[in-house]
């Protein structure tokens, strides 16, 4: 059957005459209907990616050409690329790059192996502290690490001299392992939820079979689950890759003071001399936005060569590797030791000096509320901050879910060239810094006139172009794993492509949609980069007043409103896990 | 075939940087080609060919409409009440400060008392302001109705020069202001004034039994290893004037020598101060004086001392952009922030009032004892970015080829 056949007008709705007429008829027009409605979402979908993340990083860079205020010299483009600063930026970005991804893959998928497949006891508790970890921004953690392991002034360190009465400290945060500890452990939950989610939907069968043919233990995790997970491992490694080269509060905070500069530095300086010097920050930008397109690519060609369809339409029960008393204590030590570096220590922190008057004083008869009472009640700006925040997570959250998951569909579904450049466009601003993005939405959309500059709707917009990476890669790495044949069988049963699409494959996706939903959130909510340009008064975020609030130098007040933030995420996700009957928990999907 | 693999990467990573470089160079040759003759036009027009006058256009025009136009309230009070009648008629008024959320708030508050017009503060740091301002003037829609840089003279200068601000009021009190904080008549009058200073741990190194650093030459000595914090000048206006200043005045072997004495760098003020207050660093300089004089005020064991051999004095000039779409509204509060209420607010949070019947801001040494260095502000221009890569060049390439 041909699909230009088109149905005859007026057909639709007609009393049939014959049923088998009826039945054909039906396919016909369902063949039809599908080709359009599935044309017309794509190209919406497309349009929408091509505005909200194309057109401001294209402006960006014609901007760098042609903004007024720089003497655009014809040595501008290559100048930034014959500085020896430079270089030396890109060596150390790159040290950071590898040592993150290798520590969170290292760290990360131990972890999601005992969270989704294991018998340990408390796998709640590790699940929430991962969400923690996640929802620290990474210039949280740094601020956390220079009070706890400041060479001269972090609290183990005091202890540690008043205890051995020296006056060197232990630790030095400071340098490029200190850069690589919170990196990684604002980079590690990604590994989690990708390889959680690719692990916790593995086919058991795969798995039993093996091990009835008389593998080990071992011999199937290496040979089968690993094997089975590795889109996820590698889906999550590109991410952490590219994110942690990109972090520039935590290069700031922690490189800076030893001179270890890097490219988000770089950057940021360039954006910040006068004149602005837009074109070698584009420049330097397009380093990070072409490796991540090289890294992609190198990933699409991994992937394609195997098929890691394991959700294929009979049951895959959930199973459980039952521990021995010794493994279970193995993993819950490893685990529990692991969080206190990338929790308990730098949120307690942060709880800590939140409830202190002043954290050089801070002890058990000075605690006090007044902080949080403050923030609360006083200052307006932290007032509207969270209201914001709130309202521009939930929007950045669900739209950007929605189209995610389309984008994610369309890649895998329709294996078109023009789909896969979608795909490609929607990582881009994976490799964007905050602030290039910043200057590109504003020149995107200051003399448009839809009024977008100027409101709380380029929050939304900045957000969820920020965003759109991460959900993307969550809807794509479940999308991958359900067996098309599923929904081909819908389609062959006369439902329509977009039908087949939401009655089967959506549900199926739940999972992944809502993680990819739970991800963007909690990233949209601690954006700063992108918004500390793009704010105007009354649409300030939660971020802005925390930065505020730093640079007036009220840590205190700092450490309260994270951990007011921190709540209130805490208590959406929550939320929305017990609106969803539980499953988003299960199939954010960390079983 | 993992080598092989890994070699296939490599390629094409190289073909990939390769054709990055191809597309930078085209860039670059087309720029070459096409770009001198139309770089005026460029400055200004970008992408919006209406008919909108463009700041660099009105150069002349304004530079003209400047002698015939100025209101010049210092000579003629009387025309303060033309003023705030346009400026209630404009409805509101939008300042974009970099002042402290605090005090911005609280002069805007007493604004509002005054003349019953809204104000609307957008407060961010100097270079934020900066960013948005030149894309929303080159963009022709200026948002902001008073403007001011912080103490980026430099900036503020060569953006009066391109005709991005008008260019045509004097408020009633620019004559008592002190001579740093007169810009060209006219122009601009600075609200505020901040002093690049030293201030170390007076607890601290009475403990260590060390002398208190009287000089930017004391940061070099051996007792402060490792443990005197510098800002970057990179992220703060101040830090970048001073250290202009300061490689003229020191040279840059002072530079050089307090990073051989392991100077930690860090990104702004507020991190100067958080180093202090926990005792990670028991020196920082050159940091701006506020906030350090108020922590001293608030009975921390800080002090401030202005260095021997001069510092850096910088005015926060607030000003009215070409095309702002409440100018009245501007006016008035550029010269409402002059008054002595407004001046009051400013001494109270610890800035050095820009008039010069005020004192000197409590926890602060006086202001007639404090050395301070002369600024050319011409040379400033010229040396541009100048400074702050020499800065970049000893503390990150040199740093870290060690």
């Amino acid at each position: 059957m041909s699909s230009t056949l088109k149905p005859p007008p007026g057909e639709i709705g007609a009393p049939p005459a014959r049923e088998s007429a009826r039945a054909r008829r039906h396919r016909w027009t369902a063949r039809a209907r599908s080709n359009w409605s599935s044309k017309v979402v794509l190209t919406l979908c497309a349009v929408a990616l091509v505005a909200i993340v194309v057109y401001p990083l294209v402006m960006l860079f014609v901007g760098s050409f042609t903004l007024g205020f720089v003497d655009v010299g014809p040595e501008n483009y290559t100048r930034v690329f014959i500085d020896p600063r430079l270089y030396s930026a890109l060596r150390n970005t790159l040290w950071i790059a590898i040592g993150s991804t290798a520590f969170s893959i290292a760290c990360g998928v131990p972890i999601a192996w005992v969270v989704t497949r294991t018998n340990v006891r408390g796998r709640g508790l590790l699940k929430f502290l991962v969400g923690v970890a996640f929802m620290t921004p990474a210039y949280q953690g740094a601020v956390s690490y220079i009070m706890l392991l400041g060479p001269h002034s972090g609290y183990v360190n005091r202890w540690y001299m008043s205890l051995f009465g020296t006056t060197e400290g232990l630790f030095d945060i400071y340098g490029m392992w200190g850069i690589i500890l919170v990196t990684t452990i604002n980079t590690f939950p990604y590994v989690v939820f990708l390889c959680g989610a690719a692990l916790a939907s593995v086919d058991v069968r795969l798995e039993d079979s093996a091990r009835i043919l008389g593998a080990s233990r071992f011999r199937v995790l290496s040979g089968i689950t690993w094997k089975l997970v590795t889109p996820a491992v590698l889906a999550s490694a590109l991410l952490v890759f590219v994110h942690s080269m990109s972090l520039f509060g935590a290069h700031a905070f922690l490189g800076m003071p030893r001179g270890v500069f890097t490219l988000p530095t770089r950057i940021f300086e360039l954006f910040l001399q006068f004149p602005p010097d837009y074109a070698g920050a584009a420049s330097l930008s397009m380093i990070l936005v072409v490796t991540t397109a090289v890294l992609l690519f190198w990933q699409r060609r991994f992937l394609s060569k195997r098929s890691y369809v394991t959700v294929a339409g009979k049951t895959a029960r959930p199973a459980t590797t039952e521990l021995g008393r010794l493994g279970k204590w193995i993993c819950t030590f490893g685990c529990h030791a692991f969080f206190t570096l990338a929790v308990y220590l730098p949120v307690g922190v942060l709880v800590w000096v939140s409830f202190s008057e002043s954290r050089v004083t801070a002890s058990l008869d000075t605690l006090t509320w007044t902080n949080y009472s403050e923030v609360l009640f006083d200052v307006g700006l932290t007032k509207r901050g969270l209201k914001n925040s709130l309202m521009l997570g939930f929007g950045a959250a669900t739209v950007g879910t929605l189209m995610a998951g389309l984008v994610a569909y369309m890649t895998l579904r329709l294996q078109t060239r023009a789909v896969r450049l979608l795909d490609y466009l929607a990582m881009v601003p994976l490799g964007i810094p905050g602030v290039a993005l910043g200057v590109g939405l504003i020149l995107a959309w200051i003399n448009v006139p839809v009024p977008i500059y100027g409101t709380t709707l380029i929050l939304l917009v900045a957000y969820v172009a920020r965003t759109m990476p991460l959900g993307v890669r969550a809807a794509d790495s479940s999308i991958r794993q359900i067996e098309p044949a599923l929904e081909n069988a819908a389609r062959v049963s006369g439902a329509t492509r977009l039908r087949s699409m939401f009655d089967v494959t959506l549900p199926l996706m739940k999972g992944g949609l809502l993680a990819a939903w739970a991800l963007i959130f909690m990233t949209s909510i601690q954006e700063l980069g992108a918004t500390i340009l793009l704010f105007t008064p009354g649409n300030e975020t939660v971020a802005v007043a925390i930065f505020d609030r730093a640079s007036d130098g009220r840590m205190e007040h700092v450490a309260a409103l994270a951990v007011i933030t921190m709540v209130i995420t805490l208590a959406v996700l929550w939320v929305i896990n017990r609106l969803s009957g539980g499953s988003v928990a299960a199939r954010i999907r960390i079983r | 075939m993992c080598s092989e693999r890994i070699l296939r990467v490599l390629t094409r990573v190289v073909v990939g940087a390769v054709a990055l470089l191809v597309v930078v160079a085209c860039g670059t040759t087309q720029e070459q080609g096409s770009g001198a003759p139309t770089e005026g036009e460029a400055a200004g027009t970008n992408g919006d060919g209406d008919a909108a006058p463009t700041p660099e256009d009105d150069e002349t025009s304004d530079g003209e409409s400047q002698d015939d136009e100025v209101v010049d309230l210092s000579q003629d009070p009387s025309r303060l009440d033309a003023l705030i009648e346009a400026a209630r008629e404009e409805g509101q008024v939008v300042w974009y400060t970099p002042n402290a959320s605090a005090t911005a708030d609280e002069v805007a508050a007493l604004f509002e008392e005054e003349y019953d017009i809204p104000v609307v503060v957008h407060r961010a740091g100097g270079g934020e302001i900066l960013q948005r301002f030149l894309l929303e003037a080159d963009s022709n829609r200026v948002q902001g109705d008073l403007v001011s840089l912080g103490s980026d003279v430099a900036s503020t200068t060569s953006l009066v020069d391109d005709g991005y601000f008008e260019c045509n009021f004097v408020p009633r009190e620019f004559d008592n202001l002190h001579e740093w904080a007169q810009g060209p008549p006219g122009c601009w009058g600075g609200e505020r004034g901040v002093l690049s200073i030293i201030a170390y741990r007076t607890d601290l190194l009475e403990e260590a039994g060390i002398d208190p650093p009287q000089s930017w030459e004391d940061l070099t000595k051996e007792e402060f290893r490792g443990r005197v914090h510098t800002p970057h000048p990179a992220y703060s206006s101040t830090t970048r004037m001073t250290t202009a200043l300061l490689s003229d005045a020191m040279g840059w072997d002072w530079y050089e020598r307090l990073r051989d004495n392991d100077a930690i760098i860090v990104r702004d003020q507020a991190a100067l101060l958080d180093a202090l207050e926990t005792g990670e660093a028991l020196v920082v300089g050159p940091a701006n004086h506020s906030r350090l004089a108020q922590a001293k005020v608030e009975g921390r064991p800080i002090e401030v001392v202005a260095p021997e051999e001069g510092t850096f004095l910088g005015p926060s000039p607030n000003l009215v952009p070409v095309g702002a779409p409440h100018p009245n509204a501007g006016m008035l509060l550029a010269d409402f922030v002059l008054t002595e209420p407004a001046q009051q607010v400013y001494l109270d949070a610890g800035n050095i009032a820009g008039r010069a019947d005020f004192s000197s801001p409590e926890g602060m040494p006086p202001m007639d004892e404090v050395n301070v260095l002369p600024v050319d502000w011409d040379w400033m221009i010229e040396a541009g970015e100048e400074p702050t890569n020499m800065f970049a060049d000893i503390f990150e390439v040199e740093r870290s080829a060690d």
